[in-house]
């Protein structure tokens, strides 16, 4: 637990000042072709060389411009590091916004990490030695699941933000078993069309049923699988107010690693003054580069 | 020419008219700004009719702005760069994604997505747009299509942040007429009426489209209100003009109009009524100042009129009273009597009544004036009269219609009772003490009466004659009772009476006709030479002559005696105008008692003092009139003598003659009585006449002997010593040119 060492109108001081200072530098945006017809940007800050590069991967969805990540970049992009946000394409070639629960899901967890692994693959290229990598929810998920792949001797360090899984039996969630199975049966039947399926948040979510099963195998017991499987520290921070984490998970990655920080009082997406708290976390995982 | 039906026009009538011309004039005024809205509308409805073309027109440029606007919606629109990236879910995309998304707008009926080559990314059986399109010529097109017509866009797809990189085309279908209603207000035309004419399966270019749109032009709000306004404006105003009219109108009737008509009809009441019949005036409060102050006035005058009506009433009656009542003795007069007669008469016309007429005449009362003076004589009447009133009953009236005469006429009575009435009065006469006057002698009445039965009324014109003869008879000598008339009366007094005779000599000495003068010559007894005439009376009627003895009854009955005499001297002073009197030829003319005695006998007589040069003129009065009024005929006779008159004394010796009088006279001539001269044929009494002529011929007197006769007469006089005669022996009065042939000789004076 890290206590705040400013106060809290300092604190909405710095976040404004540095607001400014980050919109005043010029921002690179990098374009990747992740697939055939899929190109992936990414903003790319560069930093103190010798500083890891931070790759910073969004929630489900989203983008790197959400809130909590767009944040957190850029807050730690002012303390030297290099920053490498991808938006994750999510089937969409430079894809720029959110997508719609709604909107066709044409993307897996697959397609995430071997996305996560161009980008640093590529960051290597850039001559990046030391890559760590930082998730925020199922971004998070992404890079244990990525991690879990193994052969990523380049990241050295990965911080999990509000560390979640799929086939989750919270009501945040609206997956089901019955799905899970309904999908398994899609592809049993060799059926690759569209069903309105539900995953996390989104109640319909329209997909492959190979493309459902790609988040909803990755459970529970996978993401804890994951994270003992790969070598690489992991370091995790949890808000106590997360209403998609259970007690219950929380105690389970507190028994598989001793790097699991509760951030008190802060929810999933660490709003209002728990961001510093996050920041201030981050900043302390990273104190030593 | 206007009907006098017509005009003049009443208040209201006028009301009426005013009422009519403005009510024309709000009319006029109202329909002109009616019509003048109506101009104004349709110039508005021409504007708005440019206005909303475009209206139109630029409805179709936002819209095709608002549809370019979806190029930069969609250049951001993950989705459709998903579609063009991944074909193979775009018909599921296309169809529960594309139009729901909420990117595009609400109007766009369908869309299809295009590879950059301008093929759709699916081919679709209900796509309502072509598999490939032409992305050379993406002209938007308006197109018809059964009954309805759509506008097809053709957007590029591009990257928001790789702008120059085409990655597609977006069809856009839409509903242009119902997008146009539905997206946008129209201010000047009715949106419910745009509706484009497209001929079937036809398409035009979107820039075309506002030429094949028709519509109705919004009902235009200004002019509407406008025309509502003035409509609503002209309702209320002619409303209320309407009100202010009737209410000016009953403003006019009751305040002019009401009192007008109370003025008119009292004014034609005061026309149409009696005066004095109306009473009280007007005593309505008019609220009109002016009309008020008429009413005030007219009453005012009404009450100043009404007041000089009982005056004039008052003054009526006084006057009526004067002229029909006799101030001396308050009776009712001459006049009175003759209307009370005329009533009677038409009275007695319609009601078979009978009528009794009484007359009244104080005996002796000319020798009572002339013995006791005309104070007494006045006095006497007075007693007289209220005698007479006195003993009649109630609704009986007494006339003094003469001198000493009086009537009463008395209608349903009978003779008998008027009989009564007759002696009554006498007796009450007869009992009055008359010596408180002075009067020693009885004083008496005659009264006669006349009568007329009901049966008898044509006899009615003939009672006053009748009355007259039965007073006549009455005053015989030793008659001392009321005389009632019988026809046996008539026979000896129709002469003096008759009614022709009578109205005959009274014409002739009122109005001078009939008269002519008579000359009898005057002769030296002893040469026998004329020494002047005497100019005699006669009057002429119907050819017949009226003797003297009937005319000077008549003339004394009606106290004419001065007309008679002015009617001599006018007749004399033409004959000697027109020299029927030879000049030189001496003139005698006779004048009464009243006339010697008469103020204005001077005047009369000056015109002939023009003659006295050329004639010797002699004035004859008789010893009367020396007694009456001695002191006035005195001083008459005088001023005669000193104009050149001669005086005569006539008929001396034939009444109260007295030589006192005699000597006290401006005499010339005596002329003694016809019955003195024609007595001397008796010894005693011819020596009396000749020492009395011896007596006057000293005194210087010249004397006529009357009534000569005879040869022996003449001879008598002229012993006697008269030395001038009269009479047929020498010639009778005559109307003959004698006095022309026979020159006079000088009056021996």
């Amino acid at each position: 637990m890290t206590k705040n060492i400013l106060p809290k109108s300092a604190q909405y001081l710095l976040l404004i000042t540095l607001f400014f200072c980050v919109n005043s530098s010029q921002a690179n945006i990098v374009s990747l072709q992740v697939s055939k017809n899929i190109t992936s940007t990414a903003e790319y800050l560069t930093g103190d060389a010798d500083k890891p590069l931070l790759i910073i991967i969004h929630g489900f969805l989203q983008t790197r411009e959400f809130s909590t990540v767009k944040r957190l970049s850029e807050a730690l992009h002012e303390n030297g590091f290099p920053i490498l946000a991808p938006t994750l394409s999510l089937g969409i070639s430079n894809r720029v916004q959110s997508i719609p629960c709604e909107s066709i899901q044409l993307h897996s967890l697959n397609d995430d990490t071997d996305e996560i692994d161009k980008w640093v693959n590529w960051a290597t290229r850039q001559g990046h030695k030391k890559i760590i990598l930082i998730g925020h929810s199922s971004g998070s998920v992404n890079i244990s699941a990525y991690l879990a792949r193994g052969n990523h001797p380049a990241v050295i360090k990965s911080i999990l933000i509000s560390l979640t899984f799929f086939a989750s039996d919270q009501s945040m969630a609206f997956e089901t078993k019955e799905q899970a199975e309904f999908a398994t049966d899609m592809i049993s039947r060799g059926d690759n069309g569209l069903h309105n399926f539900s995953l996390q948040f989104c109640k319909d979510y329209v997909t492959t049923a190979e493309n459902f099963l790609s988040y909803y195998n990755w459970s529970r017991e996978q993401v804890l699988t994951g994270i003992t499987t790969d070598s690489t520290q992991k370091h995790i921070i949890l808000g106590s107010a997360d209403d998609r984490i259970s007690e219950q998970w929380i105690n389970k990655l507190k028994q598989t690693t001793d790097h699991v920080i509760i951030i008190r009082g802060a929810n999933h997406f660490f709003d209002q003054a728990h961001e510093f708290d996050l920041l201030e976390s981050v900043e302390n995982i990273l104190s030593e580069y | 020419m206007f009907k006098k039906s017509l005009f003049p026009l009443s208040i209201s009538g006028y009301a009426l008219v005013f009422l009519f011309l403005v009510a024309s004039f709000f009319t006029g005024i109202g329909v002109y700004a009616l019509n003048s809205i109506e101009r104004a509308r349709s110039d508005i409805h021409a504007n708005n009719l440019i206005a909303a073309n475009q209206e139109i027109e630029h409805a179709i440029e936002l819209l095709t702005d608002s549809i370019n606007r979806i190029s930069k919606d969609i250049s951001n629109w993950d989705e459709i760069f998903q579609q063009l990236g991944n074909t193979s879910y775009y018909s599921y995309w296309r169809k529960l994604r594309m139009l729901n998304s909420g990117i595009l707008p609400e109007y766009i009926e369908a869309a299809e997505v295009f590879d950059t080559q301008g093929n759709a990314l699916a081919i679709l059986s209900e796509s309502k747009f072509p598999a490939r399109i032409n992305v050379k010529s993406l002209t938007p097109l308006l197109y018809s299509r059964g009954n309805s017509e759509s506008l097809i866009y053709y957007l590029p797809i591009k990257r928001d942040g790789d702008k120059a990189k085409l990655e597609g085309y977006l069809g856009v279908h839409l509903p242009l007429i119902k997008t146009l209603i539905k997206q946008f207000q129209f201010h000047y035309l009715d949106s419910s009426t745009i509706k484009i004419s497209l001929p079937e399966n036809t398409e035009i270019p979107l820039s075309r489209a506002s030429s094949f749109i028709s519509f109705k032009l919004k009902s235009s709000p200004e002019a509407e209100t406008m025309m509502q306004i003035v409509k609503e404006t002209v309702i209320q105003v002619a409303t209320l003009v309407g009100i202010l009219c009737l209410f000016f109108y009953f403003l006019m009737v009751f305040l002019l109009e009401k009192p007008l008509v109370e003025i008119s009809a009292y004014i034609d009441k005061l026309r149409y009524s009696n005066p004095g019949a109306l009473s009280g005036g007007i005593n309505s409060f008019f609220p009109v100042a002016e009309l008020e102050k008429v009413r005030t006035s007219l009453n005012q005058y009404h009450h100043k009129l009404e007041k000089a009506h009982e005056d004039l009433d008052d003054k009526n009656k006084e006057l009526w009273k004067l002229a029909h009542h006799d101030s001396l003795t308050g009776m009712l007069n001459r006049r009175a009597f003759e209307l009370e007669w005329s009533k009677a008469k038409q009275l007695l016309s319609h009601h078979r009544m009978g009528i009794c007429l009484l007359l009244f005449d104080v005996n002796h009362f000319k020798a009572i004036n002339d013995s006791y003076g005309h104070q007494v004589g006045d006095e006497v009447l007075i007693a007289i009269s209220a005698c007479i009133q006195q003993s009649m009953r109630k609704a009986e009236y007494l006339y003094r219609i003469g001198g000493d005469e009086f009537a009463a006429i008395i209608i349903g009575s009978n003779v008998e009772k008027e009989l009564e009435v007759a002696k009554r009065c006498a007796e009450v006469i007869k009992n009055y003490d008359f010596s408180d006057l002075g009067i020693k002698e009885a004083v008496r009445i005659s009264c006669g009466i006349s009568h007329c039965q009901a049966d008898e009324l044509e006899k009615l014109d003939k009672l006053q004659w009748q009355a007259d003869i039965a007073v006549y008879q009455a005053k015989r000598p030793g008659n001392t009772r009321p005389v009632l008339f019988s026809d046996d009366m008539a026979d000896g007094t129709e002469a003096v009476f008759s009614n022709w005779m009578s109205n005959a000599v009274y014409d002739a000495v009122a109005h001078g006709t009939g008269i002519e003068i008579h000359y009898q010559p005057i002769v030296n007894s002893h040469s026998r030479e004329t020494a002047y005439f005497e100019a005699l009376l006669r009057i002429r009627h119907e050819g017949e002559l009226i003797p003297p003895s009937h005319i000077f009854p008549v003339v004394t009955m009606r106290h004419m005696e001065t007309e008679m005499d002015r009617a001599i001297i006018a007749k004399v002073l033409e004959d000697l105008k027109s020299q029927f009197i030879a000049e030189g030829c001496g003139i005698s003319i006779n004048l009464s008692a009243e006339s010697v005695a008469h103020q204005d006998v001077i005047e009369w007589l000056i015109p002939l003092s023009e003659f006295t040069r050329r004639h010797t003129i002699v004035i004859e009065v008789t010893e009367t009139s020396l007694i009456t009024q001695l002191n006035t005929a005195v001083g008459n006779l005088k001023m005669l003598g000193e104009l050149g008159f001669k005086v005569a004394l006539d008929d001396f010796g034939s009444g109260y003659s007295s030589l006192r009088y005699l000597t006290s006279m401006p005499v010339d001539i005596v002329k003694f009585d016809i019955s003195l001269i024609q007595g001397m044929m008796d010894e005693r009494l011819a020596k009396m006449v000749g020492e009395m002529a011896g007596m006057l011929t000293g005194l210087g007197y010249n004397l006529v002997a009357e009534g000569i006769e005879t040869e022996e007469l003449l001879q008598k006089v002229m012993d006697a010593g008269f030395n001038f005669s009269q009479g047929y022996l020498f010639g009778a009065p005559a109307r003959v040119k004698t006095l022309e042939k026979k020159p006079c000789q000088n009056l021996p004076v």
